[in-house]
């Protein structure tokens, strides 16, 4: 897919690819900013899962410290996470108890030798805002630096970031990305509804504005308007 | 590497010749693929072949591909990096490969000059071609970004002229895009390439379907691999 000759990479969330213009940009680094349960795992997820599809290698790095075997418990409850690309197509990267022992130097470093191993055409790091924690001062330059070299890398890579109370977008780690994608929750009356908004997408004529999404077992996160 | 990488290592030993006189290669690969493509090349030219070469870097910074073939274990002894990007590139990833640097993609009609003898652009010394036994470019289409297509052929056509008269008259160029995105320029090398070999997105060598009235009419098949020909223009 490209637009103008700029290549994109379908991004396996139904609905979306229609606001951004057939997808992601390629090579692009996007974050993915929201709440706790807004749907940020998930959608990055689907992400992998639909490049496994395809034949695209994927490259998940979990900066929790959580063992591989919860992540993979919650992500079977999705019918598009299919066991037999686990270890193959999505290989899973724990950077959590890296992140005790090192700089963010060093931190670069195991990232870059990970995915040169592993060659990946699309990358997670979730969450992104774990490692800006662990570093404190040195993030700012920590995010620059991993950013640039992600692009070199010739992937797309999904940063997901935990949203603050009374934040719209971790600001720390905004500033270097290509994308920006908003996943929100809104209480309305007596539902809580979830939205998605494309705040930013370098050189993307993209949709703005809200709009609703739905998180399903068959598909993860859904663009509703995509239905119509 | 996977075991499809691997056979792509084999299938490059076998049809890229460069024991014979220069010749150009163009290969076809999906956008997503292309370092993939590089590196299998790599492995084939330096590891197989245990020739000496070239790689310009104007994608991305040659630390990157270094990187790569360290970690995969490929011979970087025969390798020069021509790197025409890391001037534009605020990157902090270090490097300690034999590399030399233009100053940017943008003038790239000067490019041929600098690998044959250096002049005002170029920071290091010059490459030795007369050592050199393949040159491959990482990737020709990254010059659309910052050139016109005319002055992309001109180059095309300078650099090949140059290394098809270099003394030894023996380098190998490889030349590796995606046909998909830029057809224009991938029928331009088409017209002076003198094969091309064009892979499937799962890294398998496909029919190739001729586009040109240069082409033979029997493309050769081996071993379910089946190369294009195409006449030098």
């Amino acid at each position: 897919m490209t637009t103008n000759g700029f290549p994109r990479l379908y991004s396996g969330i139904p609905g979306l690819d229609d606001m951004i213009e057939g997808g992601f940009p390629f090579p692009s680094v996007v974050l993915v900013a929201g709440s706790a349960g807004a749907g940020k795992t998930t959608f990055a997820q689907k992400f992998l899962f639909s490049g496994a599809e395809k034949g695209e290698q994927g490259l998940y790095i979990s900066t929790l410290s959580e063992p591989a075997q919860w992540m993979l418990r919650y992500a079977s409850q999705f019918e598009f996470a299919k066991p037999e690309f686990y270890g193959k197509e999505v290989v899973y990267y724990d950077l959590g108890t890296e992140l005790r022992k090192h700089a963010g130097s060093e931190i670069l470093d195991l990232i870059d030798a990970k995915i040169a191993e592993v060659m990946p055409t699309r990358i997670v790091i979730d969450p992104i805002t774990v490692v800006g924690t662990m570093l404190k001062d040195d993030y700012r330059i920590f995010a620059f630096d991993l950013t640039t070299r992600l692009k070199n890398w010739q992937a797309v890579t999904l940063l997901t970031g935990e949203v603050r109370p009374g934040e719209m977008y971790p600001a720390e780690i905004s500033y270097a990305v290509d994308g920006v994608i908003l996943l929100m929750l809104s209480d309305e009356g007596d539902a809580r509804r979830k939205y998605i908004e494309v705040l930013k997408m370098r050189g993307t004529n993209h949709l703005t504005g809200k709009q609703s999404v739905d998180i399903t077992r068959k598909d993860g996160v859904i663009v509703l308007k995509a239905r119509f | 590497m996977n075991e499809k990488d691997l056979r792509l290592v084999m299938v490059f030993n076998s049809e890229i010749k460069v024991n014979g006189p220069g010749a150009l290669y163009l290969i076809s690969a999906k956008y997503t693929n292309l370092v993939r493509v590089n590196l299998v090349l790599l492995k084939a030219l330096l590891d197989e072949k245990k020739k000496k070469g070239i790689m310009i870097t104007i994608d991305r910074p040659h630390q990157y591909v270094s990187h790569l073939l360290q970690l995969h274990g490929i011979d970087q002894n025969g390798l020069v990096f021509v790197d025409a990007i890391s001037s534009h590139s605020s990157d902090t990833k270090g490097g300690s490969v034999a590399s030399e640097f233009q100053r940017g993609p943008f003038q790239i009609e000067t490019l041929p000059d600098f690998l044959s003898g250096g002049n005002g652009t170029s920071i290091g010394a010059p490459s030795d071609l007369t050592e050199a036994e393949f040159i491959v470019l990482d990737n020709v289409a990254t010059l659309l970004t910052y050139n016109t297509m005319e002055s992309v052929q001109a180059f095309l056509s300078k650099f090949v002229t140059l290394v098809m008269k270099n003394k030894h008259g023996r380098i190998v160029t490889v030349l590796v895009m995606d046909k998909d995105i830029h057809g224009p320029l991938f029928e331009y090398i088409s017209g002076i390439a003198d094969m091309v070999i064009e892979l499937t997105s799962d890294m398998q060598v496909k029919q190739m379907a001729p586009g040109s009235a240069k082409v033979p009419a029997a493309p050769e098949v081996q071993a379910g691999v089946e190369v294009k020909d195409v006449m030098r223009a």
